[in-house]
């Protein structure tokens, strides 16, 4: 252990050179005046990490098929922030100060004071007027308000207005309560960056700042055609963070790229990045991350059963490799654990709107049954537990909202009653309307285990006398029919476990499987499109904009979130195919604030990289 | 000759032409474009794009336009040299053929040349000595390396090598020295990776090439002119060599113009297992995610060098066989 500096820091080792040779100043002068602290329970809840204060070095390896790779997620860099994937606790993350007017229109943030971009320059008010007034307000730049910051996330009610008041205070004002605004800033999915660019490394790329010569030869030197072009190419989204346009940009994350060549992508530690452990130690704890792009999964999944890689989760591994995992953990000291997921395993998605315009369908008729008795009937033809000692080795969680019971006796009572009684020649039930009914699941796989899953519920919706047609298309084939509502049936993934928080709303009627698109359209563009919703539809828009207005955490936001969610599960729009997901997570063993075995989700493995730390054994 | 040669030359560029509406035609075919594959990517990953931000995207890459308008964009551009940027990569398309296609070409000719290394003999042997042992063991094995698809060997022998060693076959370098400047230690790390994609290559085709060498020259030892110069007292090893393998040669030498475009098409099947940073698996995704420039520059290259390939095997028949003439 070194010496603390006169503000009781340590130099990490690997910036002590720079700094004695006047390139960096000493670590004192980089960190704010009061920087974040990072301890037990701030990053991930206490029960899921056991927090050990670290040592420098190292380097993180991962191998990704894309430039970015989800390593540089990593970093934590949200606004505010709370504990894994909830919204609740917010503490000051970027700002050091936060409050909101009582009705939730007006929010207002200190910029933590002597906070500073990755390259030294400090983040201050005019980064955020700069966002708001030259890129999201100049219709000249083509960047459209994100979701996150029109009011209530409805581009109808029109965006925040800013107004600041001194170099590191401003405030947003909203024009309707907006407390689920909260969640977006804990949320890593908008990031800080929807509120935050430097505005310093830009300026150079727009027309209001720019000299026209320099911009010009800026602009054919990065061979763009136009500064438009040009600025939106700088202007990196921290989804792209690893793109080699990334180069030069100034950040808030943990680490900064460094080297962006074709074959992998190279971080380095960020000097300035303002999170301390209580014993003076600057995060991130390892000095480097580097991601090797490989052509495809399985080639990542060579790199991890070679050790090649300390850190590999999310989309990157899957349960039916865990036995190969297991297999080469100890050749390659790789630590192998399981955690619940971000995303829901296939939902089984029912279109509300289908054939909505045809007159006496027999869809429609099934689907707006006031007992909604084709949708209890499917719940109760599906075999929770069966799909998932089938494909799932059985380590799902237990069947949840509105598929809890398996019982075909009762399936097929319901079906009778609701009109479908009456059977084809071969066997299979008539439509209510007394013509042939087909049930037809279209799904694009968005993993292996879809295939499966889809033949196993036709199988078992079949058993109870329904005709199921299994149709696997192209994702962009999926999208097209789905956005000009022809699906009927379809399964997809979503954020489950991530809405109570707020972080995810994809249960909305078109964000994953379409459940309404129709209507959605109708909402979205103020009634001139779409479908008016009927009164049971119109009953879930709302219950959304109702929740739009608390911090989807608070005793209000719980409240409208169960009776979201009894909405959901009572108009069978969704039927889970199986329980909760469980997913494989794979680190190099020496890796500590590793998140447990069985902690929420596998995201945190990665979010919370800042924290890891290599133990010498 | 040379008349001729031009003439191919000239018939070359409407030619080129054509295809590049054709393949530009086909890119567009499939439903949708390059923004529902990155709208899809970023959906995937959790974040989302509302309809202002989509409308953004096309315009930025320029798929708010009618078809024949971005397609006469980008032939504007091709016949400036400029290739356009990739949307995937986000990088000029000529930067990413420049890196690609040499190291394609290199390992793709070292596979040939393996395989010529190893089939010609074989091939020779097996029609000098028919129905020996040998013949029917390198028969057997031809038959073998035929059967197994080059992806399954990779799989299995890298496998094997991974299992008994602890060695991973991966990419054309280790992780570590990705990015080292080159060095002895990095040569013999390539070596040690890239042996065996060329072992691959060169095992599967050999089978093929070998049989075909055999037939050939099995017919031609039966003529005339072999029994004569044998009677006159020619060495049996000169004989061989000079004369009917030379003849015999002639169906390797033609299928030079569709190795060409195999060549830059990257054995997509064995880059992908190994790991190749080849054109093969960069095609691909260009296909899958419609990356239009880039899936189109491509097409163009291979058309181009299929074309090319057979101009070039057609006058190297002309010179090394006296008895084919163009005019």
């Amino acid at each position: 252990m070194g010496t603390l500096s006169a503000r009781g820091f340590l130099e990490p080792p690997a910036l002590a050179g720079r700094v004695a040779a006047g390139e960096l100043p000493p670590i004192d002068e980089r960190l704010p005046r009061e920087p974040f602290v990072v301890g037990p329970g701030v990053l991930l809840q206490q029960e899921h990490m056991d927090w050990q204060d670290g040592r420098y070095g190292g380097t993180l390896n991962g191998a990704a098929t894309f430039a970015t790779g989800f390593v540089n997620l990593a970093g934590g860099s949200t606004i505010l922030r709370s504990p894994s994937q909830t919204t609740a606790t917010s503490v000051p993350n970027i700002v050091s100060a936060f409050s909101h007017s009582d009705d939730y229109t007006t929010f207002r943030f200190t910029i933590r004071e002597g906070l500073r971009w990755s390259d030294g320059v400090p983040v201050t008010t005019d980064d955020v007027r700069f966002t708001f007034e030259d890129i999201y307000g100049d219709p000249d730049v083509q960047r459209p308000w994100p979701t996150d910051l029109y009011t209530q996330g409805d581009a109808n009610l029109g965006p925040a207005k800013l107004s600041v008041t001194d170099q590191y205070t401003f405030e947003l004002v909203f024009s309707k309560p907006y407390g689920s605004f909260v969640a977006s800033l804990n949320s890593w999915i908008p990031n800080y960056d929807i509120i935050f660019k430097p505005a310093h490394y830009l300026k150079q790329f727009h027309r209001k700042y720019a000299k026209p010569d320099v911009l010009e030869r800026l602009v054919r030197e990065n061979k763009r055609s136009s500064w438009v072009q040009l600025l939106q190419s700088k202007d990196v989204p921290h989804w792209e963070i690893g793109e080699a346009r990334a180069m030069g940009l100034p950040v808030l994350n943990a680490w900064v790229l460094a080297e962006a060549t074709e074959s992998r992508r190279v971080y380095e530690r960020n000097p300035f990045f303002w999170h301390v452990d209580a014993s003076g130690r600057q995060l991130p704890y390892i000095d480097k991350v580097v991601n090797n792009i490989v052509v495809d999964t399985d080639a990542q999944t060579n790199a991890i059963l070679a050790g090649q890689v300390s850190i590999a989760s999310g989309g990157e591994v899957t349960l039916a490799k865990m036995p190969v995992y297991l297999q080469n953990a100890q050749r390659s000291n790789l630590n192998v654990f399981t955690t619940g997921s971000f995303n829901n395993p296939p939902l089984l998605f029912l279109n509300h709107d289908y054939d909505y315009q045809a007159t006496g369908s027999g869809w429609q008729k099934l689907v707006t049954d006031p007992d909604r008795r084709f949708g209890r009937a499917l719940a109760a033809a599906m075999d929770s537990d069966g799909v998932n000692k089938s494909v799932f080795f059985g380590q799902y969680g237990p069947p949840m909202l509105n598929n809890t019971v398996h019982d075909p006796a009762l399936a097929k009572r319901l079906l009778d009653e609701a009109g479908m009684n009456r059977l084809d020649g071969n066997g299979f039930r008539l439509g209510p309307d007394g013509r042939q009914f087909t049930l037809r699941i279209t799904y694009a796989a968005a993993s292996a285990d879809f295939t499966p899953v889809a033949e196993l519920l036709k199988e078992q919706i079949e058993a109870v006398g329904i005709r199921v047609d299994v149709d696997r298309v192209d994702t962009t084939l999926f999208d097209q029919r789905k956005a000009a509502n022809q699906l009927m049936a379809s399964l997809a993934w979503n954020d489950g476990p991530a809405w109570p928080s707020g972080i995810s709303e994809d249960y909305l009627p078109v964000h994953k499987g379409p459940w309404s698109p129709a209507t959605w359209t109708y909402y979205i563009t103020g009634g001139k499109e779409g479908r008016q919703p009927p009164a049971y539809l119109k009953a879930f828009y709302d219950l959304h904009t109702a929740r739009k207005q608390f911090p989807p955490e608070s005793a209000q936001g719980r409240q409208v979130y169960d009776q979201l969610m009894r909405w959901l599960q009572d108009n069978y729009v969704f039927i889970p195919t199986t329980g909760a997901r469980t997913t494989p997570n794979v680190v190099d063993k020496r890796l500590r604030n590793v998140p447990k075995k069985g902690a929420p989700y596998e995201l945190d493995t990665y979010i919370n990289a800042e924290a890891m730390w290599f133990a010498e054994q | 000759m040379l008349h001729y040669i031009i003439r191919r030359l000239l018939i070359f560029i409407p030619f080129l032409a054509l295809i590049s509406v054709v393949s530009f035609t086909i890119i567009q075919l499939p439903p949708g474009d390059y923004v529902d594959t990155y709208v899809q990517n970023l959906q995937q990953q959790g974040g989302t794009v509302n309809a202002q931000e989509r409308a953004a995207l096309e315009k930025q890459y320029g798929l708010d336009k009618p078809f024949p308008v971005q397609y006469g964009v980008w032939m504007g551009h091709v016949l400036r040299g400029d290739f356009g940027n990739s949307f995937l990569y986000d990088r000029p398309v000529a930067d990413i053929l420049a890196e690609r296609v040499p190291r394609t070409m290199a390992i793709a000719l070292a596979a040939i040349l393996l395989t010529w290394l190893i089939a010609i003999p074989i091939g020779i042997l097996s029609a000098r000595r028919q129905y020996s042992f040998w013949d029917h063991a390198f028969t057997f094995l031809s038959f073998l390396g035929l059967a197994i698809p080059g992806f399954l060997l990779a799989l299995v022998l890298m496998y094997v090598v991974y299992d008994k060693t602890g060695w991973l076959v991966t990419g054309i370098n280790s992780p570590e020295f990705r990015s080292a400047p080159w060095s002895v230690d990095k040569a013999v790390d390539m070596l040690k990776n890239l042996w065996l994609p060329l072992v691959v290559l060169a095992v599967t085709s050999a089978a093929g090439v070998s049989r075909v060498l055999r037939a050939s020259l099995l017919d031609e030892l039966k003529k005339q002119y072999v029994t004569t110069a044998r009677a006159k007292g020619l060495p049996e090893g000169k004989l061989i060599l000079r004369y009917p393998v030379r003849v015999a040669l002639n169906p390797l030498i033609s299928t030079i113009g569709w190795m060409l475009p195999a060549v830059v098409g990257g054995e997509v099947v064995v880059s992908k297992v190994l790991n190749l940073p080849t054109t093969g698996p960069v095609l691909l995704d260009a296909i899958l995610s419609q990356d239009m420039y880039l899936t189109g520059a491509l097409v163009m290259m291979l058309s181009a060098l299929t074309v090319a390939g057979t101009l070039l095997s057609d006058i190297l028949l002309a010179v090394l066989d006296p008895r084919i003439r163009y005019e």
